[in-house]
Formats: C-alpha cells, structure tokens, sequence
C-alpha cells in the first residue's frame, strides 16, 4: 500500500518576525504547499494520505482556510485521514467538527487509539488530541485486538528525540521507541517534530513549508510504501513553496553605508524568499549604520530581514581603556557591564556621542 | 621623546632637505612661504605617518596630501625623523605618505625594524606617547587657532581643557556629549508620561492598541467558533426536524393512500354489485312513526314520584289545631327573680349561721396569754455558749497542774541536802565523793526547780483557764436562776413547766378569748339576716301580686306559682310557633302532589299512546296488558316490518356509499388517485424506518402531530438560518488573529527598542557622567599644579594661587595683592594664553600614558600677540622647553630676535628658514646660540644629508 505522509502544515499560523505582507505571502505559499502535497498525492496514485496533526492552529484558523481545506480534500477525491494534534485539537468548536467533509475525509475523534481498515490484513490505528495539552500517551497500554499489520498516524512526542528537537517542544502525547514494537505498530507515521526523522518505526515528515529560519533537513512529504511484511520504505519529497534563506554577511573594515549595502545585495543576489541577513565581522568606527539604514535596505530587497549579530566597530578599545580621558574611563567602567549586547551598545553609544556625532541609536 | 632632526624627502617644497632640532627650544623662524608649515607638518607626519585604508578624518588626511605633496617629485611622498626617546633607544622613522607601504621604524642602537611596536596601518611613534595620531595632533601640535581661542574666548580656556580631558583634544567634552545624548534620548524615547507623545509613549500606546485589537479579533475568532458550532448544531436541529416531519408526511400519505387503496377497492365492491342504482324508498309509514313515536314516549316517560309523609289535607289540620301565640313573658322576669334571688341569698346565710358553731362563752384573761408567753421563754432561753472549749481548757490545765505539782518542793529541799552534804564531804573528808555528791545534790536542785517552775507554770494556766471561764459561769448562774423562777411562777398558775406546752397553752388561752367575741358577733348577724329576709320575700310577694298571682300565704308559694304559670306560656309559645314550618311543609306537600298528579297524567297519556300506536298499527290491545308488554309487541312489530324493509334500504345504503366514493369519478379515477397515492407514500417513505412509520400511522393525533412538527421544522429552519445569517456577518469583517499577532510583535518590538535605547542611553549618561567626574577629579589637581608653578612668574606676581574645579575644569586664580579669586577666563588675553600653555602642557603630559615626554609643536602661536604677550609666551615655552622639547614655527622677525637673544647655546636652537619665492631650492640656516648668527648666503641650504643624520 502506498501512503502520502505529512504533518505540521500550520496554516494561518503567525509570523511575529516578517513585515505584514510577507507573512501574507507566507501564509498563503502555506495553502500552495498543501495543493502540492495533494497534487503529488495523485500524481504518485497513493491509496491515501495521512496528516499526523498540526494541520492548522485552532486559535487563529479563518474560516477561508476552513473552506479551503474541505474543497482541497474534496478535489482530491483520495482518501484522506486526518489525525489532530495539539495545535488543531479536536473540540466541540473545533473546524475539524464544523466542517461539512467530503465522504474521502475521514475523522480521527477519540483520544485512544481506533481503527481503520486499509486493506485486507492492514489496519491503520489513528488518534486525536481532544485538548491543547497534557494529552495522555497513545501506544503505552494499547494493543491491537486483531492481527495483521497495524500502522499509526498520531501528534505524539518521542522522548529520545526532545533533546535535539528544537528548544520549546513540550512533550505531547509521549512515547519512547519501545513502546511501538510492545503496542504491536509496525510503523508509527508522526507530527509534532519540526526536524525530519526517518527512524526503524515512525517517521516524522518535518514541516512541509518553512516557519522559521534556520530550518534545514529534508522537510516536506513523505511517499511511504508498506509492504506486506508491514515494513515501510520512505521516499522525501521537497514540496515546500516558500524559500528561506539564513545568511551571514561578514564585513571587514567597512567605513561607510554603500560598502554594507553591497555586500548585502552581493549576498542575496539570486536568492529568492525570505532571507535573513546577520552581519558579522568588524566596521570602521565611523560608519554610520543604525536601524533606519538597515530598514532602507531592508527595503531594496523583496523579503530581506537584517539582524546585526557579533558585528565590532573598529575601535581600539584597549588603546582606549589605557587614556587617561574621559573617554578612557568610560570605556573601562563600560566593559564591566555583563550583558555582552548591552555593553556593546552603551560603549559604542558613548563613543559616538564623545565624537559629537548624531547617530546615537546603535544598529 | 624628542625629535632629533627631520628629513623631507620629498614633502611640499621639500627635496631631501633636513631641518636640525634642538634638545630644548627650537625657533623655526622665516618669512611667509618660508616653508614652516609645510616643516611643521612634516614633522607631525614624520612621527605620525598618514592613515592607510579607511579612516574617519579621509578630510583631513585629503586637505593634508593636497598641502603639502611634494610639489615636484611625482608620486613619491616621503619624510624621516630621528627620535630619542627617554627610554634611551634612537629610532629612526621613514614614512612612505603616498603608498603608505615603505614606511618603517629602526631602531638604530640595535639595527631592528619596531614598526611593529607602533603599527597602525603604518608606523605611528605618537603610539609611544600612548596617543595616537588625531590626539597626536590635538595634544602636541598647538596652533594659532587654539591660541586665539584661548585668547579671544572667555570660555575656550576651559572649553579646551574639557575637550583634551574627554577626547585628548580629538572631539567634543564630555558635556557636550552628555547634552547631546539628553536631547537626543529626548527626542528618540521620550518621557513615559500618559501625556508625552514621544516614540517610548508611542510604542507603548501602539502595544497596547494592538493589544487591545489582538484581544477583539481572539475574541471575535473564538465568538465565530462558537456562532459556527451553533449554526452547525441548529442545521442538525433543523435536519433532524425535517427528517421527523417527513417521517410524519411519509405516515400521513402512507394512511391516506391505504384509504384510497380502501376506497378504491370499495367502491368496485359496490360497483360490481350495483351496477344500476337501487329502486326507489318507500314512503315513511304513520303507523310506524306513531309506534316510534309512542315507544319514545314511553321510554322517555318520567318516573312516578312516590309521596311520603303525612298528606296536605293531614298537615292542614294539623296546622288548624295549634294554638296562638301566648301574652306575657314566657321565662320569669329579670326583676322577680332579682328579688327572689335577694330572698334565698338571705335565706342561705341564715342557714349557713345557723350551721356554725357556737363560740366558747367561757371569759378569759387576755392578760394571762402574755405572761404565759413571757414565762415560756424564760423558760427556753438557752444557755450561754461558748464555756464548753473554756470547760475543757481548765480541765487540761488542772490535770496538768495535777502532775506537775508532785514533788517539786521535796526535791529541792532534798537537793539543797545533798549538795551541801556533797559540799562537807569534800571538804572534810574526800574531795571526789564530795564533788560528786554536790554535783548531785545540784541535779536535784535543779529538777525540783524545774518541778515546781512546771507546777507554777500549771497552777498559772488553770487560773487563767478559770479566770476566763469565770465571765460564762456567771451569766450561766443568772440563766439558771431566771429559768428557775420562771419555773416557779408556772407552778403557781398551774401552768406546765416546758416550755412549748406552755406556749401552746397561751394559744389556746388567746383562742378562747377570740371566740367570745365572735358569739357576741354571730348574734348580731342573725339578726341582720333575718330582718333581710323578711324584706325579701315582703317584696316579692308584692311584685307577684302585681302579676296576678295572689292569695299565696309565703312569697316561696307564690313564686312557685309564677313559675307554672311562665312555663305553661312558654308551652304554648313553643306550639304556636310551630305553624309558621308547618305552613311551609304543607305548600311544599301541596306541590309534590301537584308535580306527581302530573307525572302521573305524562304517563297515562304515553300509556294512552301507546294503545292507541297499537291500535293504529293493527295490533289487538288487551286494557289488562301493561304498558311494558305493549311496548314489547310494538318493537316486535317494528322489527318484523325493518327486516321487510331492509333489504330495499341496504342496496340504497351501498348505493349511496358507492356515489359518496365516487364523488362524480369514475372507478378508474378513483383506482388511479389510489395508485398515485401509493406510489406517493411510497416516494416520501424512501430511505425512512419502516417501522417509525408504521408507529407515527396508529397515531390518534397524526394530523396534529404533523402540524405540530411542520411548526418544529419551520422553526428550526429559521433559528438555522438566523444563526447562519449571524455567522456570514461575524465572518464578514472578521479580523485575522494571525495578521493581529504580527502585529502585537511589531508593536513589542518597538517597544523594546525604543526600551532598549533608553537603557543603553541611561547607562552611557551615567557612565559618561561618572568618567567625567573621575576624570576631572584626577586631572584638576594636575591641572592646578602645572599652572601653580609658573603662575607667579607668567603673571609677574600678580596671582599667586591657582585651582582647577574638578566639576569643569574652570581655572581659578588668586590675585597676591587682594586674596580674591578670579576665574581664569577673565585675566587679561596675555596671561590667559600664557595659562593656556601651561595647561596644554599638563594636559599633554597628563595624556601621555607611556612615562615618555610628549614634545610641544607650536605653529605661529604669537602671531596675533602684542609684545608683552609675545614675550610672556615666549619666557613660558623656554621655561617649558627645560622639560620637554618645545619646538616655535613663527614668521615673526621679533620671535627670532627674541631667539637669538634668548635661546641658550647647544640645547637650543634658530633655525631660519629662507624666502623661497626664488626658484632654487633653499636650506634652512641655524644657530645654536641665540643673537650670533653665521652669515647666511642668499640661498640657504640644508645641511648635507650625511651629516643630518650623523647628526
């Protein structure tokens, strides 16, 4: 049997980093990236696809989305299963309820563990997360009462993998590895987990579209054949719409704004997406980069964000520390100051305002 | 460090051309276009050197390059100078100014390249002084521009000082920065008042705003979720009150068409057997209208009313014998019996009287009573109390005494005896048995005097015992002695001796005397009583007689009478009012008789009719045969007769049945609305529960039912549509929770800048503020110092003090003659300037961290002077010049004469430079002593370059 497997879709989720149209754009590359998931669905003529949660975020869900995923899923015309996690739990309220779903669509409603027949001797196990948090494991105390092969499509937590998840996973429907072969599941297909992991039992897809920066791997959706011996061989495929591009920019010594700008456009030049730009490196001293700079070139680039990471300014602090001026002892009185950003800024602010200049908001 | 000679290779006019330096005082002196700036540059950059890349005074380094290249040589840029430095080390520094790549410093001692000591791009010596090239500049080289600021700014003195102090001279104070900062915090975060419509109070007004809207569009999200769930469950409301009614419809029509289906099968039933209409009815028969009328009559005849009790005619004679109602009171009046009651009151108390006893008459002596009271308490008076502890204390005290009485005397005198026996032993005849008999004879002594000491200890506590209990005895004694006279007088009376008989005695002594009186008493009142009586019972026979009852002998009799006589009235009354019910009985008699005399003719005459229906309808009637039995021949008649005309009325029946089912179709039309029907029922019960359908068609109440559920669905379809209507308005306009978040980010962003700055501007101020206050601290006293040392001499006496205000650096001098200070700013132009350098001195030495000694370049710094400024600055740069190395570039012939005067052989030095408005090159000329100068050609030349740097 083949199966298409994704999760984590977020859609209508925020973006609190990007400019208001960007996250639009995101928002709707999200939307695309489901019509690609489907599309390559019946391109490949799976026999049905599995989201394992986090299909959207109940608190901030339109209804446009609402109707769009019963029309997506009803265009498809594949048997979809649909497993919610904690993001889109499932409520009385919630749009997995009030959505008028294609026959195709099917449900996934009680918090333990129900079956769906596949085929003849291939049942698929599904559950949904019936509340925000603290939803109680799935595979610890099941046991499938028939035989055969039993798949899983559930939001659940693998312990072993919190430690190099990303940081502010909380552990939702926990489960250790051990407990899928004592529960009898020949392959457990998961959401929850951003970063992609293709292990002996389960898989987690990854997010499908980008929703942060810095997110790499092989994300997007995966094609998993079952065999009849109930295991499982993967194949990736990238589905992702949005680009997103982390980039460091390093400058050596640059003393004025079209240097800095430069080597920015240099970078992202034939990028496209969001990009995000860290500078890095040292400037001159009388380089006048401030936040209304950055937003200029921000603004030359479709969705550049610029941040401004361990960038020095050029000064001779410790030939400065030893004057006997004002200016020396305010060095050293600043360079006890613990917070390493603030201490940046307080030193290069006083620097500046002892030069008489006028750009005293340090980028 | 100083500097021992400069080398322009190729600088401005300069070829290869040196100028000698003197170890004190250097006077460059020459006229305009001499070359002393374009010297005095080269000597800057000698040690200095340009700045390689990137820079932020590109400006200045510019507005240099373009002074003061070589005018002739091409590309090539190039000075050297030698230094000395206080470390000992010679250093020798070529700076390649145009590439800024063939620039090195040697150190000559050791032959080894140092550049990397002072590298900064190129190499920079100032580096040795702790500056750097900019305070280099700001901090050794003096202008002309920092004198007249000095010299024509009140405030430029301590402007200057502030400005080295903060910067090294480079850039601005540090109130200037500190100002700058405040109007800049002012204008980039703001006050945080409500009020304030800076970018802190903006951002925060903006956070809160999109705050605000974040909440609306959460809430308005969460309201369309609820609106939603409700629209979905008033759709499976509605749904499911649809689904009940077309249930309900499906069991209507499933009826209706089964009676269609009934009525087509039964009106081809009839049709079949009536395939022409029946004949005609036969007319209605009288007869048999009159025997139905007679039977329904008599079935319908009321019930005889059976009359009990006596009959009207009975009552009425009844009512014939009862009497009138009699005259006069029926009950005895309230008068007679208030006199009757007067006379058996009187009659009672006699009697009452009359059974009370009669009083003892025997006279008494009241006074006895008295004296038999007196004598019984006498008699009972008790004794004193109190002489029984005092009894027993005496007894104790006698049996004491008693023992200790014995033999207390005789062993004393028997004592006495012995010791003297004891005594005459000893002395006559042995000294031991004597003693011994004494000391027993004293023992003796001694017991018999603590025998009679006890005896008398005795004797003493039975006298007080005795003395106390005197008193009791005593008053006992005249107790016993009244008792006993007491006791005597009741003998003589002849009275009982105890006590209480004597008393009970007294009582009834005193009864006797009460008893008396009340025999006198009683008397009295029986006649009263009877006296009353007789009035009584005088009245009420009077009051009688006046009622006609006369001719009784005692008013009792008469009474007796009065009373039958009221009785018999009220006898009467009791009969004479019987006839008022009497009356209404015998109406309502007379009514019943009338109502059964009519019942009775309604059933006679239906009995009447009932014959006379037999009679018509042919029947014999027997007069003895009640009517009942009539009754029964005349239904057997009817029925004979139906059955006759049954038949004929059935096929009429059917046929008309048949027309009705019809209604003006015909059969097939009728079979076909029951197919159309069926087919119907069949079309709505599609998909229902057979069953469900089956129970909804027994329903008494479907019709109702259906009406009842077709207002359910009505409604739920409304409430549906109303919710859906309420969620498309909701879901119109609704606000995106996502873009609301963004925004709240955005907005906290800001917010955290303009935070942020606000911190990192607080913390710069109050550490700039805290350095300036450090720094001011350290430097005025060195200030102060520096100005101390020379001012007497600068100000020939006139001030003889100086402070420096650690808060501003403001010079204050004290003036010899008046004690009173004066700030710096306002001394005359001269001594300012001449202050002025002093402290440039001190603030240079100050800045130089590395224990070198900063040379003093000086550039036409007397050129706006007067001659006594002139000298005044003069004599403070020699004096000056004893420390550290003061090199003067000046056009000013007065400076040179002043040198060649002033300037002391071999550590000072004048250099005169030559007009170079000729096209040859021209050297310097020097002296090393001032006022001798070796002729100088017209076209002076440097010294050769060898020897320069042999130099």
């Amino acid at each position: 049997m083949k199966l298409l497997h994704f999760a984590d879709l977020h859609l209508d989720a925020p973006f609190a980093w990007a400019r208001p149209e960007t996250a639009r754009i995101r928002r709707r590359n999200r939307r695309e990236t489901l019509t690609r998931i489907l599309r390559l669905a019946v391109e490949e003529r799976v026999d049905a696809v599995l989201s394992a949660g986090d299909l959207f975020e109940h608190d901030r869900v339109s209804p446009d989305t609402v109707e769009f995923l019963r029309a997506s899923f009803a265009d498809a015309g594949l048997p979809v299963y649909l497993a919610p996690g904690n993001h889109d739990w499932l409520s009385a309220r919630s749009p997995y309820v009030l959505a008028e779903w294609s026959p195709n669509v099917h449900l996934f409603t009680s918090d333990a563990l129900a079956p769906v027949t596949l085929a003849h001797g291939l049942t698929l196990w599904g559950a949904a997360h019936r509340a925000p948090a603290n939803t109680d494991p799935f595979f610890a105390s099941f046991r499938p009462d028939r035989g055969g092969v039993h798949l899983a499509l559930a939001h659940a937590s693998e312990r072993g993998a919190l430690g190099w998840q990303e940081t502010g996973k909380q552990p939702h429907a926990p489960f250790d590895s051990a407990e899928l072969e004592a529960a009898g599941i020949g392959h457990a297909f998961l959401g929850h987990y951003h970063v992609p992991r293709d292990a002996a039992r389960y898989t987690y897809p990854g997010n499908p579209d980008p929703l942060e920066f810095g997110e790499d791997g092989e994300r997007g959706a995966v094609i998993a054949l079952v065999n009849a011996d109930g295991s499982v061989t993967r194949e990736r495929r990238r589905v992702a719409v949005s680009e997103v591009h982390d980039l460091t920019v390093t400058l050596e010594g640059a003393a004025h704004l079209d240097e800095v700008e430069r080597a920015v456009l240099e970078t992202c030049a034939g990028r496209s997406g969001c990009i995000r730009v860290t500078l890095a490196g040292e400037v001159a001293p009388s380089l006048e980069l401030d936040r209304r700079e950055l937003a200029r070139i921000e603004g030359s680039v479709g969705d550049l964000v610029i941040r401004v990471g361990s960038l020095a300014s050029g000064y001779d602090l410790a030939q400065i520390e030893a004057e006997t001026t004002v200016r020396g002892s305010f060095v050293r009185e600043a360079a006890e100051i613990e917070d390493p950003e603030l201490r940046r800024r307080v030193i290069l602010t006083g620097l500046r305002a002892l030069e008489g200049r006028r750009d005293l908001e340090v980028a | 460090m100083r500097i021992r000679h400069v080398i322009a290779r190729a600088f401005g006019p300069f070829q290869d051309e040196t100028l000698q330096l003197g170890e004190g005082m250097t006077v460059v002196a020459g006229p305009n276009e001499a070359g002393k700036s374009s010297w005095h540059a080269a000597t800057r950059l000698a040690i200095t050197g340009m700045r390689r890349g990137r820079g932020r005074s590109t400006r200045d380094d510019a507005a240099l390059a373009e002074r003061h290249r070589p005018w002739d040589a091409g590309d090539h840029w190039e000075v050297e100078a030698r230094l000395d430095l206080d470390d000992g080390r010679t250093i020798d520094i070529q700076q390649d100014l145009a590439g800024k790549v063939a620039c090195r410093a040697t150190d000559i001692g050791l032959g080894r390249d140092v550049s990397d000591e002072i590298m900064d791009g190129t190499p920079d010596a100032s580096r040795w002084l702790g500056l750097d090239r900019d305070a280099f500049a700001a901090t050794v080289s003096v202008n002309q521009a920092d004198i007249l600021a000095v010299a024509d700014a009140a405030d430029g003195l301590q402007e200057q000082m502030q400005r080295a102090a903060a910067t090294r001279g480079t850039d601005a104070t540090a109130a200037q920065a500190i100002e700058r900062l405040v109007e800049f915090r002012r204008e980039a975060v703001g006050a945080d008042t409500v009020a304030a419509k800076g970018p802190l109070r903006l951002a925060r007004n903006r956070l809160v705003a999109a705050m605000d809207a974040l909440a609306v569009a959460r809430e308005r999200h969460a309201a369309y979720l609820e609106q939603s769930a409700g629209a979905e469950a008033a759709d499976l409301s509605a749904a499911g009150a649809r689904r009940d009614l077309a249930a309900a419809l499906a069991a209507q029509a499933l009826i209706r068409a089964r009676r269609a289906a009934e009525r087509a099968e039964r009106a081809a039933a009839l049709a079949a057997r009536h395939p022409e209409p029946p004949s005609p009815l036969t007319e209605r028969n009288a007869a048999a209208d009159g025997v139905a009328a007679a039977i329904t009559g008599w079935e319908r005849r009321p019930e005889p009313v059976a009359l009990s009790g006596p009959s009207s005619s009975e009552l009425a004679d009844e009512l014939a014998r009862l009497p009138a109602p009699p005259e006069g009171p029926l009950q005895p009046e309230a008068e007679l019996r208030a006199l009757r009651h007067e006379l058996d009151r009187a009659e009672e108390a006699l009697a009452l009287l009359a059974e009370e006893p009669e009083p003892d008459r025997t006279p008494v002596d009241a006074a006895s009573v008295e004296r038999m009271r007196a004598a019984a308490r006498r008699l009972s008076a008790p004794m004193p109390a109190g002489a029984e502890t005092l009894e027993a204390r005496l007894a104790a005290a006698r049996e004491a005494a008693k023992h200790a009485s014995g033999g207390g005397t005789p062993r004393l005198a028997l004592g006495a005896l012995v010791a003297l026996a004891g005594v005459l032993v000893a002395v006559l005849l042995s000294p031991l048995p004597g003693v011994i008999l004494a000391v027993a004879g004293l023992g003796l002594v001694a017991w018999g005097w603590t025998s009679e000491d006890g005896a008398r200890g005795a004797a003493r506590r039975v006298a007080e015992a005795e003395a106390a209990l005197a008193p009791y005895r005593e008053a006992r004694m005249r107790a016993d002695q009244d008792r006993e006279a007491a006791a005597a007088e009741a003998r003589r009376a002849g009275w009982p001796e105890d006590p209480r008989a004597l008393e009970a005695l007294a009582d009834r002594v005193a009864d006797a005397a009460r008893g008396a009186e009340r025999a006198e008493a009683r008397g009295a009142q029986r006649m009263a009583l009877e006296a009353r009586r007789e009035q009584a019972s005088t009245a009420l026979l009077a009051a009688l007689g006046g009622r006609g009852i006369r001719g009784h002998r005692d008013a009792r009799s008469a009474w007796t009478a009065y009373e039958t006589v009221c009785v018999e009235r009220g006898r009467q009354a009791a009969e004479s009012a019987r006839a008022e019910p009497l009356r209404r009985t015998l109406a309502a008699r007379e009514s019943e008789e009338r109502t059964a005399a009519g019942v009775q003719r309604s059933i006679d005459a239906a009995a009447a009719a009932l014959r006379d229906a037999a009679i018509a309808a042919g029947l014999g009637v027997d007069p003895e045969v009640d009517s009942d039995r009539l009754v029964e021949g005349l239904r057997t008649w009817q029925r004979e007769r139906a059955a006759a005309m049954g038949a004929g009325q059935a096929a009429l029946a059917e046929w008309q049945e048949l027309v009705s089912l019809l209604d003006g179709r015909s059969l097939d039309d009728v079979r076909s609305e029951a197919a159309e029907r069926a087919a119907g029922a069949a079309s709505l019960a599609a998909g229902l529960d057979g069953g469900e359908l089956e129970r909804l068609a027994v329903r008494v109440d479907l019709e109702g039912h259906v009406s009842a559920l077709r207002d359910r669905a009505d409604q739920a379809d409304r409430d549906a549509n109303q919710r859906r209507g309420a969620l498309e308005v909701l879901r119109t306009g609704l606000p995106d929770v996502a873009e609301a978040e963004e925004r709240v980010a955005i907005a906290e962003a800001e917010l955290e800048r303009v935070n942020g700055l606000a911190r990192t501007i607080d913390q710069t101020l109050l550490l700039l503020r805290s350095a300036q206050e450090r720094v001011h601290r350290d430097l005025a006293p060195v200030l102060a110092q520096a100005v101390q040392r020379w001012l007497p001499v600068v100000s020939g006496g006139a001030y003889a003090e100086v402070t420096v205000d650690p808060a501003n650096l403001v010079v204050r001098v004290k003036e010899a003659r008046s004690g009173g200070w004066r700030e710096a700013r306002l001394l005359s132009a001269g001594t300012r300037e001449q202050i002025y350098l002093l402290l440039r001195v001190a603030m240079a030495q100050h800045l130089v961290t590395t224990g070198e000694t900063a040379p003093l370049l000086l550039d036409e710094v007397t050129a706006q002077a007067d001659p006594e400024r002139r000298a005044g600055l003069l004599r403070v740069l020699h004096e000056l010049s004893r420390e550290r190395q003061v090199i003067l570039f000046s056009h000013d012939d007065a400076v040179a004469a002043w040198a060649e005067r002033s300037l002391e052989p071999v550590r000072d030095r004048l250099v005169r430079l030559p007009s170079r408005t000729a096209m040859a090159p021209a050297q310097p000329s020097s002296s090393g002593i001032g006022g001798t100068l070796a002729p100088a050609p017209a076209n002076v030349s440097v010294e050769p370059v060898a020897a320069a740097t042999g130099g």
